[in-house]
Protein backbone atom coordinates (compact mmCIF):
# COMPACT_ATOMS: atom_id res chain seq x y z
CA UNK A 1 0.00 0.00 0.00
CA UNK A 2 2.79 2.37 0.98
CA UNK A 3 4.64 1.54 -2.26
CA UNK A 4 1.50 2.44 -4.26
CA UNK A 5 1.36 5.81 -2.51
CA UNK A 6 5.00 6.44 -3.33
CA UNK A 7 4.42 5.58 -6.96
CA UNK A 8 1.37 7.87 -7.07
CA UNK A 9 3.50 10.64 -5.63
CA UNK A 10 5.90 10.42 -8.57
CA UNK A 11 5.23 12.89 -11.33
CA UNK A 12 3.26 11.40 -14.23
CA UNK A 13 5.86 12.64 -16.70
CA UNK A 14 9.17 11.22 -17.76
CA UNK A 15 12.18 13.43 -17.13
CA UNK A 16 15.06 13.05 -19.58
CA UNK A 17 17.98 12.18 -17.30
CA UNK A 18 20.57 13.07 -19.95
CA UNK A 19 19.35 16.66 -19.99
CA UNK A 20 18.43 16.80 -16.29
CA UNK A 21 22.05 16.86 -15.08
CA UNK A 22 22.81 20.56 -14.23
CA UNK A 23 26.01 20.94 -16.29
CA UNK A 24 24.46 19.27 -19.34
CA UNK A 25 21.31 21.33 -18.89
CA UNK A 26 23.43 24.49 -19.00
CA UNK A 27 25.32 23.32 -22.11
CA UNK A 28 22.14 22.34 -23.91
CA UNK A 29 20.42 25.59 -22.87
CA UNK A 30 23.25 27.64 -24.38
CA UNK A 31 23.20 25.61 -27.57
CA UNK A 32 19.42 26.00 -27.71
CA UNK A 33 19.59 29.81 -27.82
CA UNK A 34 22.44 30.10 -30.34
CA UNK A 35 22.79 28.61 -33.80
CA UNK A 36 26.18 27.07 -33.02
CA UNK A 37 29.16 27.70 -30.77
CA UNK A 38 32.64 26.35 -30.41
CA UNK A 39 34.04 24.45 -27.44
CA UNK A 40 35.99 27.43 -26.12
CA UNK A 41 32.99 29.77 -26.20
CA UNK A 42 30.83 27.30 -24.30
CA UNK A 43 33.59 26.64 -21.80
CA UNK A 44 33.94 30.38 -21.09
CA UNK A 45 30.19 30.94 -20.88
CA UNK A 46 29.37 27.97 -18.67
CA UNK A 47 32.46 28.15 -16.47
CA UNK A 48 32.98 24.40 -16.82
CA UNK A 49 36.46 22.90 -17.02
CA UNK A 50 37.73 21.31 -20.21
CA UNK A 51 37.47 17.80 -18.81
CA UNK A 52 33.94 18.36 -17.55
CA UNK A 53 32.83 19.84 -20.84
CA UNK A 54 34.34 16.98 -22.84
CA UNK A 55 32.70 14.32 -20.72
CA UNK A 56 29.25 15.96 -20.81
CA UNK A 57 29.51 16.65 -24.52
CA UNK A 58 30.37 13.02 -25.19
CA UNK A 59 27.16 11.98 -23.43
CA UNK A 60 25.11 14.54 -25.31
CA UNK A 61 26.68 13.47 -28.59
CA UNK A 62 26.07 9.79 -27.82
CA UNK A 63 22.41 10.59 -27.14
CA UNK A 64 22.22 12.29 -30.52
CA UNK A 65 21.46 15.68 -28.98
CA UNK A 66 24.61 17.51 -30.03
CA UNK A 67 26.45 17.48 -33.33
CA UNK A 68 30.21 17.81 -32.91
CA UNK A 69 32.30 18.93 -35.86
CA UNK A 70 36.05 19.30 -35.72
CA UNK A 71 37.88 21.63 -38.06
CA UNK A 72 41.20 23.37 -38.39
CA UNK A 73 41.43 27.13 -38.80
CA UNK A 74 44.98 28.25 -39.55
CA UNK A 75 46.31 24.98 -38.11
CA UNK A 76 44.44 25.54 -34.85
CA UNK A 77 41.83 22.88 -34.00
CA UNK A 78 38.32 24.10 -33.37
CA UNK A 79 35.39 22.03 -32.18
CA UNK A 80 32.07 23.36 -33.41
CA UNK A 81 28.95 22.35 -31.53
CA UNK A 82 25.35 22.49 -32.63
CA UNK A 83 22.13 21.16 -31.16
CA UNK A 84 20.57 18.54 -33.41
CA UNK A 85 16.87 18.59 -34.25
CA UNK A 86 16.45 15.69 -31.85
CA UNK A 87 18.27 17.62 -29.14
CA UNK A 88 16.11 20.67 -29.74
CA UNK A 89 12.90 18.64 -29.54
CA UNK A 90 14.07 16.77 -26.45
CA UNK A 91 14.97 20.03 -24.71
CA UNK A 92 11.54 21.47 -25.51
CA UNK A 93 9.88 18.34 -24.16
CA UNK A 94 12.08 18.47 -21.08
CA UNK A 95 10.99 22.05 -20.40
CA UNK A 96 7.33 21.17 -20.80
CA UNK A 97 7.68 18.12 -18.57
CA UNK A 98 9.48 20.06 -15.86
CA UNK A 99 6.82 22.75 -16.08
CA UNK A 100 4.19 20.06 -15.54
CA UNK A 101 6.09 18.74 -12.53
CA UNK A 102 6.27 22.17 -10.94
CA UNK A 103 2.67 22.98 -11.83
CA UNK A 104 1.49 19.81 -10.13
CA UNK A 105 3.30 20.69 -6.87
CA UNK A 106 1.07 22.05 -4.09
CA UNK A 107 1.59 25.71 -3.08
CA UNK B 1 28.48 27.38 -12.65
CA UNK B 2 25.70 29.75 -13.53
CA UNK B 3 22.69 29.31 -11.28
CA UNK B 4 20.16 30.91 -13.62
CA UNK B 5 18.46 29.02 -16.39
CA UNK B 6 16.43 31.83 -17.85
CA UNK B 7 16.85 31.21 -21.60
CA UNK B 8 16.41 34.86 -22.56
CA UNK B 9 19.10 35.87 -20.09
CA UNK B 10 21.44 33.13 -21.32
CA UNK B 11 20.99 34.29 -24.91
CA UNK B 12 21.51 37.90 -23.90
CA UNK B 13 24.67 36.99 -21.97
CA UNK B 14 26.06 35.04 -24.92
CA UNK B 15 25.24 37.82 -27.37
CA UNK B 16 26.53 40.62 -25.15
CA UNK B 17 29.85 38.84 -24.80
CA UNK B 18 30.51 39.80 -28.44
CA UNK B 19 30.82 43.46 -27.34
CA UNK B 20 33.13 42.65 -24.45
CA UNK B 21 36.32 43.05 -26.51
CA UNK B 22 35.78 46.77 -27.28
CA UNK B 23 36.35 46.29 -31.03
CA UNK B 24 32.94 47.75 -31.94
CA UNK B 25 33.85 50.83 -29.89
CA UNK B 26 37.19 51.22 -31.67
CA UNK B 27 35.51 50.96 -35.08
CA UNK B 28 32.80 53.45 -34.09
CA UNK B 29 35.46 55.85 -32.77
CA UNK B 30 37.36 55.73 -36.06
CA UNK B 31 34.19 56.43 -38.07
CA UNK B 32 33.46 59.41 -35.82
CA UNK B 33 36.98 60.69 -36.49
CA UNK B 34 36.09 60.66 -40.19
CA UNK B 35 33.18 63.02 -39.49
CA UNK B 36 35.66 65.31 -37.73
CA UNK B 37 38.13 65.26 -40.62
CA UNK B 38 35.66 65.76 -43.49
CA UNK B 39 34.63 69.39 -42.76
CA UNK B 40 38.22 70.47 -42.18
CA UNK B 41 39.47 68.94 -45.44
CA UNK B 42 36.43 70.24 -47.28
CA UNK B 43 37.57 73.82 -46.91
CA UNK B 44 41.23 73.01 -47.38
CA UNK B 45 40.83 72.60 -51.12
CA UNK B 46 39.36 69.12 -51.34
CA UNK B 47 35.77 70.24 -51.84
CA UNK B 48 32.59 68.71 -50.44
CA UNK B 49 32.43 65.67 -52.72
CA UNK B 50 36.05 64.50 -52.42
CA UNK B 51 36.23 65.18 -48.71
CA UNK B 52 33.00 63.18 -48.19
CA UNK B 53 34.67 60.24 -49.88
CA UNK B 54 37.21 60.32 -47.07
CA UNK B 55 34.73 58.38 -45.02
CA UNK B 56 35.58 55.30 -47.10
CA UNK B 57 39.23 54.90 -46.01
CA UNK B 58 38.18 55.59 -42.42
CA UNK B 59 35.53 52.86 -42.74
CA UNK B 60 38.10 50.55 -44.29
CA UNK B 61 40.63 51.16 -41.51
CA UNK B 62 37.94 50.72 -38.84
CA UNK B 63 36.66 47.53 -40.41
CA UNK B 64 40.17 46.14 -40.93
CA UNK B 65 41.00 46.69 -37.25
CA UNK B 66 37.67 45.12 -36.29
CA UNK B 67 38.11 42.03 -38.49
CA UNK B 68 41.75 41.54 -37.56
CA UNK B 69 40.98 42.01 -33.87
CA UNK B 70 38.16 39.47 -33.96
CA UNK B 71 40.26 36.94 -35.84
CA UNK B 72 43.54 37.36 -33.99
CA UNK B 73 42.46 38.42 -30.49
CA UNK B 74 38.83 37.62 -29.69
CA UNK B 75 38.12 34.25 -31.29
CA UNK B 76 41.30 32.49 -30.13
CA UNK B 77 40.60 33.67 -26.56
CA UNK B 78 36.84 33.64 -26.07
CA UNK B 79 35.67 31.31 -28.82
CA UNK B 80 33.08 31.75 -31.52
CA UNK B 81 29.32 31.54 -31.62
CA UNK B 82 26.68 32.12 -34.25
CA UNK B 83 23.57 33.91 -33.09
CA UNK B 84 20.24 32.10 -32.97
CA UNK B 85 17.20 32.65 -35.17
CA UNK B 86 15.38 34.89 -32.67
CA UNK B 87 18.34 37.26 -32.45
CA UNK B 88 18.72 37.29 -36.23
CA UNK B 89 15.09 38.37 -36.57
CA UNK B 90 15.56 41.04 -33.91
CA UNK B 91 18.63 42.46 -35.69
CA UNK B 92 16.85 42.37 -39.06
CA UNK B 93 13.92 44.28 -37.55
CA UNK B 94 16.18 47.00 -36.09
CA UNK B 95 18.05 47.30 -39.42
CA UNK B 96 14.82 47.83 -41.32
CA UNK B 97 13.49 50.25 -38.72
CA UNK B 98 16.69 52.32 -38.61
CA UNK B 99 16.94 52.47 -42.40
CA UNK B 100 13.32 53.58 -42.77
CA UNK B 101 13.76 56.05 -39.93
CA UNK B 102 16.92 57.53 -41.45
CA UNK B 103 15.35 57.72 -44.92
CA UNK B 104 12.33 59.52 -43.46
CA UNK B 105 14.64 61.81 -41.49
CA UNK B 106 16.64 62.74 -44.59
CA UNK B 107 13.48 63.20 -46.66
CA UNK B 108 11.90 65.39 -44.00
CA UNK B 109 15.13 67.35 -43.75
CA UNK B 110 15.17 68.09 -47.49
CA UNK B 111 11.48 68.95 -47.74
CA UNK B 112 11.59 71.11 -44.65
CA UNK B 113 14.79 72.86 -45.68
CA UNK B 114 13.10 75.70 -47.55
CA UNK B 115 10.40 76.14 -44.98
CA UNK B 116 12.63 76.18 -41.92
CA UNK B 117 15.90 77.51 -43.31
CA UNK B 118 15.44 80.75 -41.38
CA UNK B 119 14.90 78.92 -38.13
CA UNK B 120 18.46 78.78 -36.83
CA UNK B 121 18.06 75.86 -34.47
CA UNK B 122 15.84 73.63 -36.59
CA UNK B 123 18.52 71.53 -38.28
CA UNK B 124 20.93 71.18 -35.33
CA UNK B 125 17.96 70.16 -33.16
CA UNK B 126 16.69 67.61 -35.70
CA UNK B 127 20.21 66.23 -36.12
CA UNK B 128 20.64 65.89 -32.34
CA UNK B 129 17.26 64.17 -31.96
CA UNK B 130 18.05 61.79 -34.82
CA UNK B 131 21.36 60.84 -33.19
CA UNK B 132 19.66 60.28 -29.84
CA UNK B 133 16.86 58.14 -31.29
CA UNK B 134 19.12 56.02 -33.52
CA UNK B 135 21.66 55.32 -30.79
CA UNK B 136 18.97 54.65 -28.17
CA UNK B 137 17.21 52.20 -30.48
CA UNK B 138 20.49 50.51 -31.26
CA UNK B 139 21.32 50.24 -27.56
CA UNK B 140 17.89 48.85 -26.72
CA UNK B 141 17.48 46.34 -29.51
CA UNK B 142 21.10 45.25 -29.82
CA UNK B 143 21.46 44.91 -26.04
CA UNK B 144 24.44 47.26 -26.27
CA UNK B 145 23.90 49.83 -23.45
CA UNK B 146 27.15 51.71 -24.14
CA UNK B 147 25.70 52.77 -27.48
CA UNK B 148 22.95 54.64 -25.62
CA UNK B 149 25.49 56.52 -23.52
CA UNK B 150 27.51 57.37 -26.62
CA UNK B 151 24.36 58.67 -28.30
CA UNK B 152 23.36 60.77 -25.31
CA UNK B 153 26.87 62.22 -25.04
CA UNK B 154 27.06 62.96 -28.74
CA UNK B 155 23.64 64.65 -28.70
CA UNK B 156 24.77 66.99 -25.94
CA UNK B 157 28.10 67.64 -27.70
CA UNK B 158 26.36 68.44 -31.02
CA UNK B 159 24.23 71.06 -29.30
CA UNK B 160 27.22 72.48 -27.40
CA UNK B 161 29.19 72.54 -30.67
CA UNK B 162 26.40 74.53 -32.31
CA UNK B 163 26.39 77.04 -29.44
CA UNK B 164 30.18 77.43 -29.68
CA UNK B 165 29.89 77.84 -33.46
CA UNK B 166 27.36 80.64 -33.06
CA UNK B 167 29.62 82.29 -30.50
CA UNK B 168 32.40 82.17 -33.10
CA UNK B 169 34.60 79.95 -30.97
CA UNK B 170 34.67 76.99 -33.40
CA UNK B 171 34.14 76.46 -37.13
CA UNK B 172 32.00 73.98 -39.13
CA UNK B 173 29.20 73.87 -36.55
CA UNK B 174 31.75 72.47 -34.14
CA UNK B 175 31.79 69.08 -35.93
CA UNK B 176 35.59 68.67 -35.92
CA UNK B 177 35.62 69.27 -32.18
CA UNK B 178 32.42 67.31 -31.42
CA UNK B 179 33.16 64.24 -33.54
CA UNK B 180 36.91 64.44 -32.96
CA UNK B 181 36.63 64.42 -29.18
CA UNK B 182 33.77 61.89 -29.17
CA UNK B 183 35.55 59.59 -31.60
CA UNK B 184 38.79 59.78 -29.67
CA UNK B 185 37.02 59.13 -26.34
CA UNK B 186 35.04 56.16 -27.74
CA UNK B 187 38.20 54.76 -29.30
CA UNK B 188 40.04 55.05 -25.97
CA UNK B 189 37.15 53.27 -24.21
CA UNK B 190 37.44 50.53 -26.83
CA UNK B 191 41.19 50.17 -26.31
CA UNK B 192 40.75 49.95 -22.52
CA UNK B 193 38.03 47.30 -22.98
CA UNK B 194 40.25 45.39 -25.38
CA UNK B 195 43.15 45.40 -22.91
CA UNK B 196 40.80 44.25 -20.12
CA UNK B 197 39.46 41.54 -22.39
CA UNK B 198 42.98 40.32 -23.20
CA UNK B 199 43.81 40.28 -19.50
CA UNK B 200 40.63 38.34 -18.67
CA UNK B 201 40.96 35.75 -21.43
CA UNK B 202 44.40 34.37 -22.05
CA UNK B 203 45.08 32.33 -25.18
CA UNK B 204 44.40 28.71 -24.26
CA UNK B 205 46.73 25.91 -25.31
CA UNK B 206 45.85 23.92 -28.40
CA UNK B 207 44.14 21.30 -26.27
CA UNK B 208 41.82 23.78 -24.56
CA UNK B 209 40.35 24.68 -27.91
CA UNK B 210 38.62 21.36 -27.71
Amino acid sequence: MKRDDEQNALPPVEIDKIIHEPARLLIIAYLYVVESADFLFLMNQTGLTKGNMSSHLSKLEAAGYVEVRKEFIKKIPRTLLRLTERGRTSFREYRENMQQVFDSLPD
Amino acid sequence: MNKHFNLDELEKKAFKSTYEDGLWDIMLGIIFLAFAAIPILSVRGLGDFWSSLLILPFFAIGYAIFALGKGRITYPRAGVMKIGSQRKKKIARIHIFLNVFLALGILTGFTAFEKFRDMDWFFPAVFAVLILICFSLGARYLDFPRLGYYGAGLTVFVLIGEVLFREGVVTHHGYPLVFGSSGFTIMCIGVVLLLRFMKKYSIPGKEAAG
